[in-house]
């Protein structure tokens, strides 16, 4: 019974990490975030010396080394030049890469080398990060190594024009898939678990106030809510809904019957985050990141294309 | 569809064989406690479990950009904090008063963000700057409080406070480090991008207004949600390899 037992964990194991899956959602995905990294790249161009530069930026490039237990292996291609002209090249490189990503051209490379400008770009910026950059970095980490270049890219769009119909239609399921999408979904439940876990020490998520506390905070304000001070019953409810779904996330999320409704939910919390708090970078990342659990098989049906079963659940 | 007939189908990868499978779980398990690692001891963790397992795995951390706490808006949304500087010149009577976050300037507002998180940093990092004779205070009861647990037999007791003082003594001295070269280099890019040969640098922050505040009509923006700017430390550029501290 007990080898019974650990068979069957064993065979889960299997079909959970190591089932082919097929690349549909993930290639939506690398477009999603390929433009979130050539946007927020693109932005960096505007004060590209203030932030950059090894000598004569706003923050030092060794500051980071000056954390204590912080090493060498915090690493950034900044360090290397003191050359304007490099700096810019580089970054011009570095928008390329981003450019080609999000489109599917050589994503293998691409990819690989898009998530090396990532953390390289956030390592030198050390100081003016927030958790845009954070999402950044691992959903481009795990995009990398999948087959996120095989559908809606240059790269399947050169491999049709160069195989013949005999070949054409194949399925297209990879472990590596299942793999980036398995951890993307798991460091997805991790973030948004201690992101609730964090709140639930915090006196206002308690007391109903903190949903007050982000949208009065005149920094963050973009679009003015303060007319529901009128309502501070619905504050309250939003506040409590909203540490209860963040804590909840990573076990409901994967059930059949709450996982549609979590997905809304986020939809509804991160695009409320980017308009009402001007951070609609870092409401669409983590929207983004959340069509990894769309099935391939909805997605599917909602493109109106036919790949099949996907079997995937 | 069973698991047999979806590898049949042609042209589809086939499940890696058992070694493989083996060695790639042994894989994913360890670089899922890596990435676990990182909430866990950051911004708190446990000093017996969590915080030196973390260590152990900083250099991966740090190679993929992991390690990170996660937090968003916990523990309570906090007061905001802006940068000011003022700067003033030899050969001319007025004098240049600038801020950062300032939704006037930087935009897009992603830039903003930037800007804004510029100066968070630059206050988390002020505010955790123990005051010098307040520090060895600390400094001095670790010792005692070690001493005293040594003198009744307590070794491992006495080590772990003894190791504890030796943190803080670091931490406060790279922190102070940090913060003085930090702060030297927004000078340095403040002065040479507006001009001058004095600067002044501090922080204000920003409380949040109370519903019973907007319901007197009152503006987020309004001064009294703003405390009094805290001088954080005066620049000159006398000196043609760099600033020298004035006070």
């Amino acid at each position: 019974m007990i080898r019974d037992y650990f068979a069957s964990l064993i065979t889960a194991w299997d079909e959970f990490w190591f089932r082919p899956r097929s690349s549909n959602v993930l290639a939506i995905m690398r477009i999603f975030v390929g433009s979130m990294l050539l946007y927020t790249h693109v932005v960096w161009t505007l004060e590209l010396e203030t932030f950059f530069a090894v000598s004569e930026a706003a923050v030092p490039h060794d500051f980071r080394t000056m954390f204590p237990r912080i090493n060498s292996f915090s690493w950034s291609h900044f360090d290397w030049f003191d050359s304007k002209i490099w700096l810019w090249g580089s970054h011009c490189l570095a928008l390329i890469t981003f450019f080609l990503f999000t489109i599917g051209c050589w994503t293998r490379l691409s990819g690989i080398m898009a998530f090396l400008f990532v953390v390289s770009y956030a390592n030198r910026a050390l100081g003016t990060l927030f958790g845009l950059d954070q999402i950044n970095a691992f959903l481009t980490c795990y995009l990398a190594f999948s087959h996120c270049g095989s559908q809606y890219s240059v790269d399947a769009w050169r491999k049709r024009k160069s195989t013949d119909n005999s070949e054409q239609g194949r399925g297209d399921k990879f472990v590596a898939n299942t793999i980036a999408t398995r951890l993307i979904q798991i460091h997805l439940c991790i973030v948004y678990l201690f992101a609730g876990l964090g709140k639930v020490q915090g006196n206002s998520w308690w007391n109903g106030e903190a949903i007050w506390g982000t949208l009065a905070s005149y920094e963050y304000q973009t679009l003015d809510m303060t007319w529901l001070h009128e309502w501070m019953w619905l504050v309250n409810i939003v506040t409590y809904a909203t540490v209860a779904w963040e804590v909840s996330y990573a076990f409901l999320i994967w059930n059949r019957l709450t996982r549609p409704l979590y997905i809304v939910i986020a939809a509804f919390v991160h695009i409320g985050i980017g308009l009402c708090m001007g951070m609609m970078t870092f409401g669409l990342i983590m929207l983004y990141a959340n069509i990894a659990f769309i099935e391939p098989c909805w997605l599917a049906k909602i493109l109106n294309r036919s790949v099949g079963d996907s079997g995937d659940s | 569809m069973t698991e047999q007939s979806d590898d049949n189908i042609e042209g589809q990868q086939q499940k890696p064989s058992r070694t493989v499978r083996l060695i790639l779980s042994a894989v994913i398990v360890a670089y899922l406690c890596v990435v676990l690692l990182g909430p866990m001891s950051n911004p708190i963790g446990s000093k017996d479990f969590s915080i030196p397992l973390a260590a152990k795995v900083t250099p991966l951390h740090q190679a993929l950009f992991l390690g990170h706490g996660y937090r968003f808006f916990g523990p309570d949304p906090a007061p905001s904090h802006i940068f000011e500087y003022r700067i003033e010149s030899d050969s001319e009577d007025e004098e240049f008063i600038g801020k950062f976050p300032d939704r006037e300037i930087h935009s897009p507002r992603l830039l903003y963000h930037r800007w804004f998180m510029l100066s968070e940093s630059v206050y988390t990092d002020q505010v955790q700057l123990i005051d010098d004779s307040e520090f060895d205070a600390i400094i001095q009861q670790l010792s005692a409080e070690a001493e005293a647990i040594r003198l009744r037999g307590e070794l491992p007791n006495a080590r772990g406070l003894i190791q504890e003082r030796e943190r803080l003594v670091v931490d406060q001295a790279a922190r102070k480090a940090r913060t003085s070269h930090l702060l030297n280099q927004l000078a340095q890019f403040l002065l040479r991008k507006h001009g001058g040969d004095r600067i002044e640098l501090s922080l204000r922050e920003r409380l949040i207004a109370a519903p019973t505040d907007v319901e007197s009509r009152i503006q987020l923006n309004h001064p009294q949600f703003l405390s009094a700017p805290r001088s954080i430390g005066k620049f000159s550029a006398e000196r043609v390899d760099g600033l020298e501290v004035i006070e």
